[in-house]
């Protein structure tokens, strides 16, 4: 398949600016950028090779099967009642390796790699989580809006916190 | 340690007061003697049945601070090792799990079984090893392992107590546990570690603390009552959680100090149908009557046995077992299980009420372990230097109460509430005894 390079820029700036959503706590603009029956999905391992693929038989990290269960987690953000929400990291996200596995009018499949750099001030630490991101994507007007995203987190052993916005 | 430098750590005056010195989680040295005299002289769990069903399957993991491996050999019988070859010390088995026939260490090749015995020392026909050389004094360091209902624990120890000594009162909501399916327990795959400051006996008190819930939890605790009215109002609203509910722990369920360290909290939950198991309660019912059934699908339990696991069945099912990293450092290891051969839909609600509290990645632990960074903190403030655990003590009785006496238990305590700090009353006196035990 020839590289589609115009699609291939559009889509790494949309991650981009998803990413950069994140990095600027802008949740609202953030979840708009979500269909209503999407899907925000990261497995689990079973072992140091074997990653869970069934979600309805095997236990996923964070498995949220509408755009109103991406709002749960936003709405604990901002209720102030969450201690562990009320000390939120400095987060720089870094999306690169954007590829195209497949397009058509109807959607596109993206894979890209991430790291997610947090700076917990209140506990003097830095932590970071990598790994792969895959999105399904629908066309939408000049731009996209995104239908699932999966992410595989490679360094999985979890220092104390793991939310939609540490991925 | 000197026993008189440990001692004056609890303070134990019955029916007036319980105090433990907050050095207990910041000093190294005690630290050491509880690695040595709890972690490494006692019964830890390690794993469930269900990761190593197989005849020569092994699974490798810690005790205290020493890497072990549990196998189970061709008959299925559970063995246990130091994980460290008899030659040079390498690691053996470097997986976290597998299947062997036998284990050849990578280091320079000597053979094992999974009996722990010796099969094979490269070269030695030309080894010129001493006449008093006898390869049989190279079979693997055997530990104690043993299992009750499914859940298996190790000992570094030979000359423990039985598991079933042990275990104590424990094993009644053991069996509560296991019962549910009569084909036993599976952990489902996918397992998930994290990391927190604190001190390991915070994982200890907090798995049973009933009074942190509508606090530390409030937000989860709102929005899942929120989530519910949205779904039932249907203006766009969904939930595909179901997020259980329980009563007030502040003026409801109970709590028993079950011996030897082992506690557990109980609450019902009037929205208990809304779980996995609570989906065929009616089948449940008919299988093991009604009382049993209540205990098993309509109440929160939360059972910690003593030093290193807890096992919740309540908003989920849990396995949560840790280690200490150091005196302020901790690794929690946590498992899904639930009843072989559940069907679809019970095992899928199972999984989105377990993904949705538990777990650094979820909606409630994150809280919990903010909250144990800010004991740990705290703590250096040692100019304020005792806490107590008095609150529920006017009504904490020895013995059984009524619940206790249906069940068939004999707690060494009970008490009317899940949220009573009384419970740990039972921790901090199995916590001085191993100490004192070990003790110069
Ligand atoms: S260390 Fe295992 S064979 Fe040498
Ligand atoms: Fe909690």
């Amino acid at each position: 398949m020839a590289i589609d390079q115009q699609l291939t820029a559009d889509v790494a700036d949309f991650l981009f600016y998803e990413a950069d959503l994140l990095d600027r706590r802008d949740w609202d603009d953030w979840l708009s950028l979500y269909e209503d029956d999407c899907l925000f999905w990261v497995p689990a391992w079973d072992d140091d090779t074997v990653l869970c693929e069934n979600p309805d038989n095997e236990v996923s990290l964070i498995y949220l099967d509408d755009k109103n269960r991406l709002k749960d987690r936003v709405w604990r953000v901002n209720s102030g009642l969450s201690s562990s929400l009320l000390r939120m990291p400095r987060m720089a996200h870094l999306v690169s390796n954007v590829r195209i596995i497949e397009a058509s009018a109807e959607r596109i499949l993206v894979h890209a790699k991430f790291q997610a750099n947090a700076y917990k001030l209140d506990e003097y630490r830095v932590d970071f989580f990598f790994g792969d991101y895959q999105y399904e994507l629908l066309p939408k007007d000049d731009s996209f809006s995104i239908k699932s995203k999966k992410v595989i987190i490679r360094n999985d052993i979890i220092p104390r916190q793991l939310d939609f916005f540490s991925v | 340690m000197k026993s008189d430098d440990i001692k004056w750590r609890v303070i134990d005056k019955p029916g007036e007061t319980f105090k433990v010195h907050r050095s207990i989680y910041t000093d190294p040295e005690i630290y050491q003697a509880e690695l040595e005299n709890i972690y490494e002289s006692n019964w830890v769990y390690v794993a469930h049945d269900s990761q190593l069903p197989n005849p020569n399957d092994y699974f490798t993991t810690m005790v205290g601070r020493q890497p072990v491996i549990i196998s189970r050999d061709k008959t299925g019988k559970l063995h246990g090792f130091i994980n460290a070859c008899t030659h040079r010390g390498a690691k053996i088995c470097r997986k976290k799990k597998g299947n062997a026939k036998n284990w050849s260490c990578p280091y320079h090749g000597w053979v094992f079984n999974p009996e722990g015995k010796i099969l094979d020392i490269k070269s030695l026909d030309s080894a010129e090893f001493p006449d008093s050389f006898n390869m049989q004094d190279y079979n693997l360091t055997a530990i104690k392992v043993d299992s009750y209902a499914g859940f298996i624990f190790a000992s570094l120890n030979t000359e423990v107590q039985s598991l079933e000594d042990h275990l104590a009162g424990a094993k009644v909501f053991m069996d509560l546990f296991n019962e549910q399916s009569t084909e036993g327990l599976e952990i489902l795959p996918g397992t998930s570690m994290y990391t927190h400051h604190g001190n390991w006996k915070m994982q200890a008190e907090n798995g049973v603390d009933g009074y942190h819930l509508d606090i530390v939890h409030a937000s989860y605790l709102q929005l899942a009552a929120l989530r519910a009215k949205e779904a039932a109002e249907a203006a766009g609203g969904t939930d595909s959680v179901k997020a259980i509910q329980p009563t007030n722990p502040d003026t409801s369920g109970g709590n028993y100090s079950l011996g030897n360290g082992h506690v557990m909290i109980w609450i019902d939950i009037p929205n208990f149908r809304e779980r996995g198991l609570g989906l065929q309660y009616d089948d449940l019912v008919n299988r093991v009557g009604e009382g049993k059934a209540k205990w098993m699908a309509g109440r929160l339990r939360q059972v910690m046995i003593y030093p290193n696991v807890i096992l919740f069945d309540g908003i989920s099912t849990q396995i949560r077992h840790w280690r200490p990293l150091n005196h302020e450092e901790t690794e929690v290891t946590v498992n899904c299980i639930a009843p072989v051969g559940e069907p679809v839909e019970a095992r899928k609600r199972r999984l989105r009420q377990y993904e949705d509290f538990y777990g650094a990645s979820g909606l409630a632990t994150p809280d919990d372990l903010t909250e144990f960074d800010a004991c740990q903190e705290g703590y250096n403030g040692i100019t304020s230097p005792w806490q107590d655990f008095d609150r529920g003590m006017k009504s904490h009785i020895m013995g059984a109460d009524e619940e206790a006496k249906h069940l068939g238990l004999e707690p060494d305590s009970s008490a009317p509430r899940a949220a009573d700090e009384s419970i740990y009353h039972g921790e901090y006196r199995q916590w001085l005894k191993l100490l004192l035990d070990g003790a110069d």
